[in-house]
């Protein structure tokens, strides 16, 4: 484990040293990152106010907890994966993942640890965990942010199972399309909207209706843990399965 | 010369139908974010019970927002990401020698891109009339006429931003964020959201000085409500802004290619 810890603590360090060189593009995206979050607020503002209150149900009080967790839950989550959705695809055209394949297991840790999202998301991170402190109160905090982890190892699957397929197919690159639907459908609560057609555009973002769900009593927590694992068997059962019909030149 | 732009269209636009992969990513990254908005309000409407929220009729909402979503698609350009690329890379150089100037160039990726979404975008407006089919019911023979004339210019408008952020290309390593906060700004601003007079009126009022209001929120009013809409101010703040974004491309691309050493930006 201390060995883990220490290739992650490298990555991290790597991570901030290699994007310290490239400021501009760092500030510029911290913009996009803080627009892009007072743009979903707004727009759950207007559309909760705009609907008179009839939002699903939901209380004013539940969306605001809902947009915390789902930030601060996203926040986490991209902050582990980011760099496979930013890295896979182009380490399997350049060729450069037949030297991860030949470095010390786990493959998993090597393909998290090629980028981290630490200088990307911590707008995420800071502003949910903000709102969570805000909006609920103090004994709900640990269970908001259990329930919050545990969605964002959801994520963490989901990217994992969008993004891997680039070990077979080298052009499948999903990560601007991925990041933007995630922005986007992450903006509402929509567990208990009835609607199929919603919970089905919004599949990837599903999970933080569920902890919101959890906070307020109306599912357990180890029903989300279930789904996580459930998600992450999914996940790692491709993996595997790409690795072994991975050849070189399969791009 | 047409002939030459003609057979670029036409390598560019094989070049595209290879990746088969596209597809899915287009439905991921365009399709399902425009989607969700529409499917949103949809669900509120019924589950408020009510045929009006915010001024707006339940028919009104959905039909606005499936115009703003066909634009959306048929706007999903995405020169700056392939200029970038060639900058990046180095093959701008091979642009560069053929006998086809930029603007052709440019003209070339963006038509092929276009015909492309034509797939995509005729697919989506069948699917909406199947899932909506009473949306479209108010439509009539103006705003057909009037979708012909707005909508060339949306698309010019679109073309020309994504060219413009292409550029940046030659000044930083990512066009990615750029462009990401470039269009997340003028795409709420330009009501593909929300509709503008949903937001509080200071945001609203921001939103004039904005071009991406005249290439969504006003093209969509003057197709719905062609005989309230005034098309003339449309046009002319679509002109103007096409025209201004026009002498910022050539300006960016004189500096850019100037600074451009052929070996990767």
């Amino acid at each position: 484990m201390r060995y883990y810890f220490s290739i992650l603590r490298r990555a991290a360090i790597l991570h901030l040293q290699q994007w310290g060189r490239y400021r501009t593009d760092v500030i510029l995206w911290l913009i996009t990152i803080w627009i892009t979050l007072g743009i979903q607020a707004l727009f759950l503002s207007v559309t909760y106010t705009t609907s008179g209150g009839n939002f699903f149900g939901y209380s004013a009080h539940e969306v605001m907890s809902f947009f915390g967790m789902a930030l601060l839950a996203s926040g986490l989550a991209q902050t582990v994966v980011v760099g496979v959705i930013r890295s896979i695809s182009k380490a399997v055209w350049t060729g450069l993942f037949d030297h991860w394949l030949l470095q010390p297991p786990p493959l998993l840790l090597r393909l998290i640890s090629e980028d981290l999202g630490l200088v990307w998301y911590w707008p995420h991170i800071l502003v949910g965990s903000g709102i969570i402190f805000w909006t609920l109160p103090a004994h709900l905090w640990p269970l908001a942010f259990a329930s919050a982890l545990v969605a964002s190892t959801i994520e963490m699957a989901l990217v994992l199972l969008f993004c891997i397929p680039s070990i077979r197919w080298g052009r499948w690159d999903p990560y601007e399309g991925l990041w933007e639907y995630l922005e986007s459908a992450r903006s509402i609560p929509i567990g208990r909207s009835r609607s199929f057609m919603l919970w089905l555009a919004s599949f990837g973002v599903f999970q933080y209706s569920l902890a919101l769900e959890v906070i307020t009593g109306r599912l357990s927590i180890l029903i989300l843990l279930l789904i996580s694992v459930c998600v992450w068997t999914l996940a790692l059962l491709l993996l595997k399965i790409l690795i072994r019909s991975y050849g070189s030149a399969s791009s | 010369m047409i002939r030459v732009l003609a057979s670029t269209i036409s390598v560019q636009l094989q070049q595209k139908l290879l990746h088969r992969e596209f597809w899915i990513q287009l439905f991921l990254e365009r399709i399902l974010p425009l989607m969700i908005p529409l499917l949103a309000w949809v669900s509120i409407f019924d589950y408020a019970q009510t045929d009006s929220l915010g001024g707006w009729a339940e028919g009104d909402m959905i039909a606005y927002y499936l115009l703003v979503f066909i634009i959306g698609i048929f706007t999903d350009i995405q020169f700056h990401y392939e200029l970038s690329g060639m900058v990046h890379m180095g093959t701008l150089s091979q642009w560069l020698i053929r006998p086809l100037t930029f603007l052709e160039t440019a003209l070339s990726h963006i038509i092929a891109r276009i015909i492309l979404l034509l797939i995509p975008g005729i697919s989506a407006l069948f699917l909406c009339f199947w899932i909506f089919p009473t949306a479209f019911v108010g439509l009539s023979f103006p705003s057909l006429i009037n979708a012909i004339l707005v909508m060339p210019l949306s698309l010019a408008l679109f073309s020309l931003l994504s060219t413009a952020v292409g550029m940046c290309a030659f000044w930083v390593i990512r066009t990615d964020s750029i462009f990401a906060l470039l269009m997340l700004t003028l795409e709420f601003f330009g009501g593909r959201l929300l509709p503008l007079d949903l937001l509080p009126p200071w945001l609203e009022r921001i939103s004039r000085f904005l071009p991406l209001r005249f290439a969504i929120s006003d093209p969509v009013e003057a197709i719905l409500h062609p005989q309230t809409a005034s098309l003339f101010p449309l046009l002319l703040g679509q002109s103007l802004w096409c025209i201004l974004l026009f002498c910022l491309v050539a300006l960016l691309w004189r500096a850019g290619v100037r600074r451009f050493d052929a070996v990767g930006g």
